[in-house]
């Protein structure tokens, strides 16, 4: 297999509701990438697009919808869609379209519009649950993310206090995102007092709804030369997938997870995460998951996340950073984007373009996606 | 063993819908061109890189994937470049009346409009919108209530 660099990256605003259209979003986050890697639309070979329900825009075949805007038209084109996966799983089909040899450079962009939906984007999820045993309960998303943070919290004895500590640091780190939607310094205190969903979810322990879209520019070796002396390599990608059958495995830990690293670290040959690493970008669409993921990214043992956390080793100046960004519970979650953004976050940073949120001395990096029924898992590391 | 079911009053089912609704933006050039067909006017992007202009209206250019700022009026008649005439609605319905729908370009524009189109226009008509009375718009493509050929004797 060949070598993949990304050479370019770029995002919209992450906002509740813009009015650039899908195909305005995915134009301006392209453009930008293209921008920033020295190349135009006419330079790119392929495109991979990755975008999740096609009920969250409203658009059947949105990757069809969206290619226009993406540049792809009269391209080789395809889109990958993985649930909440999805964000991170794009490049990883960019990166086999350059790895394989079949293309020299791949765009690929993520994007999602979910404020078309009403009454709420998560009414999209409504046929997801099995319609034998869960639907006819009035099953949510939320109910089985609060069982699974209520596991986490029972089998490692984690309180609600150390998990929005997690809240609280990526908001802040947000701070210095000129894309993030909801920023803020809170306190503990708020997220305790924030109102409660489902218990023990509550409103600031979740990320939000969010438009927005973003792109990378992933090229082979050889172009890459052409363009940057700063090249940033993707060395290892995974992706693993369980049963939608969620009752059929132990909540605490994401099994699929730990196998899809794997299979990235040993791409990469990274035996220690934690010490051949120097930062991550979890997925946190709700902040237990960072918790949660940064156990199944092999990053720290079972049940160890919550007093990392504590002691500040998670901290953007800390010993290990995870999500420097602000995560999806700062810079927002428009799903598909929002793990491209973390794919961009790991160049920018990589790259020392990451401004006032740059992690020192950074050099490799991890980020993951997940998503669906809670079953997906896609990891990809890449290292200057 | 059946290889079919035909009645389903023997076996478990459900019903089950996902109650969904959308509110749409119209997008950066959609604002512009709905807000266009408001005023009565017709509205195609322009891109000072190719020199062109074309419709739908567009933020980028799809030729040359630069950005389009600029739009320009439609002022030209179109031209029918195809037609057709449903009997049926959306939903399968059977149309009191059949509507005629037309594929319509202009003249120095790339793309077109698809809309409905009164009767006696043909393919390869020239045609012009009917807008619907001002203080009916409301920055819809409904605005133009069809195209009607245009009868107005040619200038040039």
């Amino acid at each position: 297999m060949r070598r993949v660099a990304v050479i370019g990256a770029g995002m919209t605003l992450f906002r509740r509701r813009m009015l650039e259209t899908g195909r305005e979003l995915s134009y301006e986050a392209s453009k930008m990438a293209l921008d920033a890697a020295g190349m135009t639309f006419k330079d790119v070979e392929s495109v991979v697009l990755g975008t999740a329900p096609d009920m969250f825009d409203g658009v059947h075949m949105k990757g069809e919808y969206l290619l226009e805007g993406a540049g792809g038209l009269g391209k080789p084109n395809s889109r990958v869609y993985v649930g909440g996966g999805t964000g991170v799983f794009t490049p990883i089909g960019g990166w086999w379209h350059v790895a394989s040899g079949l293309f020299d450079s791949c765009l690929v962009v993520a994007e999602e519009k979910m404020s078309p939906l009403h009454p709420h984007p998560q009414y999209a999820f409504w046929s997801i649950f099995d319609h034998t045993t869960e639907r006819p309960l009035g099953v949510t998303l939320l109910w089985i993310f609060a069982l699974e943070m209520r596991r986490y919290m029972h089998v490692h004895n984690v309180t609600e206090e150390d998990i929005a500590l997690v809240a609280v640091k990526n908001k802040m780190n947000a701070l210095d995102h000129p894309c993030a939607q909801i920023a803020a310094k809170i306190t503990v205190d708020d997220v305790m007092k924030s109102e409660k969903m489902v218990w023990p979810v509550k409103r600031l322990d979740v990320s939000p709804p969010s438009d927005g879209a973003a792109a990378a520019v992933l090229v082979s070796e050889e172009v890459a030369r052409k363009y940057t002396d700063d090249p940033v390599w993707i060395d290892g990608v995974g992706w693993n997938v369980d049963s939608q059958y969620w009752t059929n495995r132990e909540l605490c830990y994401p099994a699929y997870l730990e196998s899809a690293a794997k299979m990235a670290y040993k791409m990469a040959k990274i035996e220690n995460p934690r010490k051949q690493l120097d930062f991550a970008e979890v997925y946190d669409p709700f902040d237990y998951k960072e918790l949660h993921h940064m156990e199944g990214l092999l990053l720290c043992g079972k049940g160890e996340a919550a007093k990392l956390t504590r002691d500040g080793v998670t901290q953007r100046n800390g010993e290990f950073p995870i999500n420097p960004s602000g995560g999806l519970l700062g810079v927002g979650n428009p799903i598909a984007a929002a793990g491209m953004m973390k794919v961009c976050e790991l160049f920018w940073q990589l790259r020392g373009e990451a401004g006032k949120r740059q992690v020192q001395n950074a050099e490799r990096a991890v980020t993951n996606g997940w998503g669906d029924l809670m079953q997906v898992g896609t990891v990809l590391t890449m290292k200057r | 063993m059946e290889e079919r079911i035909d009645s389903v009053e023997g076996i478990r089912q459900w019903t089950g819908s996902i109650p969904l609704h959308y509110e749409y933006t119209a997008g950066v050039a959609g604002e512009r061109f709905l807000r266009g067909l408001a005023q009565g006017k017709i509205q195609a992007g322009y891109c000072a890189n190719c020199k062109e202009a074309s419709l739908p209206l567009r933020i980028y250019c799809i030729k040359c994937y630069g950005g389009v700022e600029r739009s320009v009026l439609v002022r030209s008649a179109g031209k029918v470049a195809a037609l057709t005439k449903t009997q049926f609605g959306q939903g399968g319905e059977r149309l009191g009346e059949p509507v005629a729908f037309a594929y319509i370009t202009f003249e120095g524009v790339t793309g077109g409009l698809v809309h409905r189109v009164a009767d006696g226009v043909r393919v390869g008509s020239s045609v012009r919108p009917r807008f619907k009375p001002k203080r009916k718009r409301t920055g819809s493509i409904l605005d133009i209530e069809f195209f009607e050929r245009d009868l107005r004797p040619r200038t040039s």
